[in-house]
């Protein structure tokens, strides 16, 4: 194994630094505590760079940094994820953007989409911005997580019908 | 849902509970030609399943929408230089100490190709004999005053140091003052 070099770990820093932080941020609807995540994810690379085999493998490697400090601070309690700050992801979600035709209806449901993903759980969350907002592949999830390829499927698709099901007992029928 | 194409899964008992794992794997582009084919026949005559439908891909495109957050730039120059940057400093640096201590040889070097002194093979006069005594005689007699002017600095100083120590340690100082007491009897 050839490991990652310094000029290439400072282009996979780059590359990764915004996607894993948005995702920290999201799962734990916090950005102070997201950044903190994000730079220590950065820092483990560094330090773990002779193990991670490519720079393709850089990025699924610092989503599953991310995700486990993410869950560890959840758990621990020090993180506001548990439960999700209320009103943080609806207020990030507010910048909701999409095709021109849905465009008019996801802005009005901004703020129920935010809610809606607070009340889900960390790992359904997870799994959700993982594949529908940073469009990881299930193979490079089923790695992130260390899930069976099957399991991690049905995991996603019962996550998007919670969503789904949170979203109509808020009111809002997509 | 690929492979062997069965355009009739949908047919049959739990034909919903497939058509919803079926819109899944539609919304994830892994659902081949053939079986999407059957689901969007099954969506027409099933408004539930039709609309179970729309309402998945309306929640995908809305986390697919979410803002798209940035770490700041400071943020990521402050992990930089803790990792990359800092051993590209520590190489630096022993790069300096490699090159200082290959000057510091070179130099012994080209002194040592310059020594304008005799072969060892040539025997020396007996006055310069005389003078390398003399010069080792002198030298010697300073390094003797030298050391024991040393030791007498030592000594005064050491006793300097131990006395206050005595007077700041309440039963140090109490034993002192027993020996003074003892002494005077």
């Amino acid at each position: 194994m050839r490991g990652v070099d310094d000029g290439t770990y400072e282009t996979a820093a780059r590359a990764c630094k915004d996607a894993v932080f948005a995702y920290a941020a999201l799962l734990l609807g916090d950005p102070e505590e997201a950044r903190d995540v994000a730079q220590e994810s950065l820092v483990r690379l560094w330090q773990r760079r002779a193990h991670v085999p490519d720079p393709a493998a850089a990025r699924a490697w610092l989503f599953r940094t991310a995700h486990n400090l993410c869950l560890d601070r959840v758990r621990r309690g020090n993180s506001r994820a548990a439960p999700a700050a209320p009103g943080t992801l609806e207020a990030l979600a507010a910048g909701l953007d999409s095709a021109p035709d849905r465009k008019a209806f996801l802005r009005e449901t901004a703020g129920a989409i935010g809610r809606a993903l607070e009340a889900l759980k960390p790992r359904d969350r997870g799994v959700l911005l993982m594949r529908e907002v940073h469009g990881l592949t299930y193979e490079e999830m089923a790695e992130v997580l260390s899930i069976p390829l099957g399991t991690l499927k049905a995991i996603v698709h019962r996550a998007r019908e919670r969503l789904r099901d949170r979203l109509i007992d808020a009111g809002v029928r997509p | 849902m690929s492979g062997d194409p069965r355009p009739d899964f949908l047919d049959g008992g739990g034909a919903c509970a497939r058509a919803r794992a079926a819109i899944h794997e539609r919304r994830d582009e892994t659902l081949d030609a053939a079986h999407r084919a059957r689901l969007e026949r099954h969506l027409a005559s099933c408004v539930d399943c039709a609309a179970f439908g729309d309402e998945i891909d309306v929640v995908s495109e809305a986390l697919g929408g979410l803002p798209r957050l940035r770490l700041s730039d400071a943020a990521l120059e402050s992990v930089l230089e803790r990792t990359v940057r800092a051993r590209r400093r520590r190489v630096a640096r022993a790069g300096l100490a490699g090159a200082a201590a290959a000057a510091v040889v070179l130099a012994a070097a080209l002194i040592l190709a310059r020594d304008p002194s005799p072969p060892l093979s040539e025997a020396p006069d007996a006055a310069a004999l005389e003078r390398a005594r003399s010069g080792v005689e002198l030298a010697l007699g300073v390094s003797g005053r030298a050391l024991r002017r040393t030791e007498e600095i030592a000594k005064r100083s050491a006793s300097a140091r131990i006395a206050p120590a005595f007077e700041r340690v309440p039963f140090l100082n109490l034993l002192t003052n027993w020996n003074s007491i003892e002494r005077n009897r």
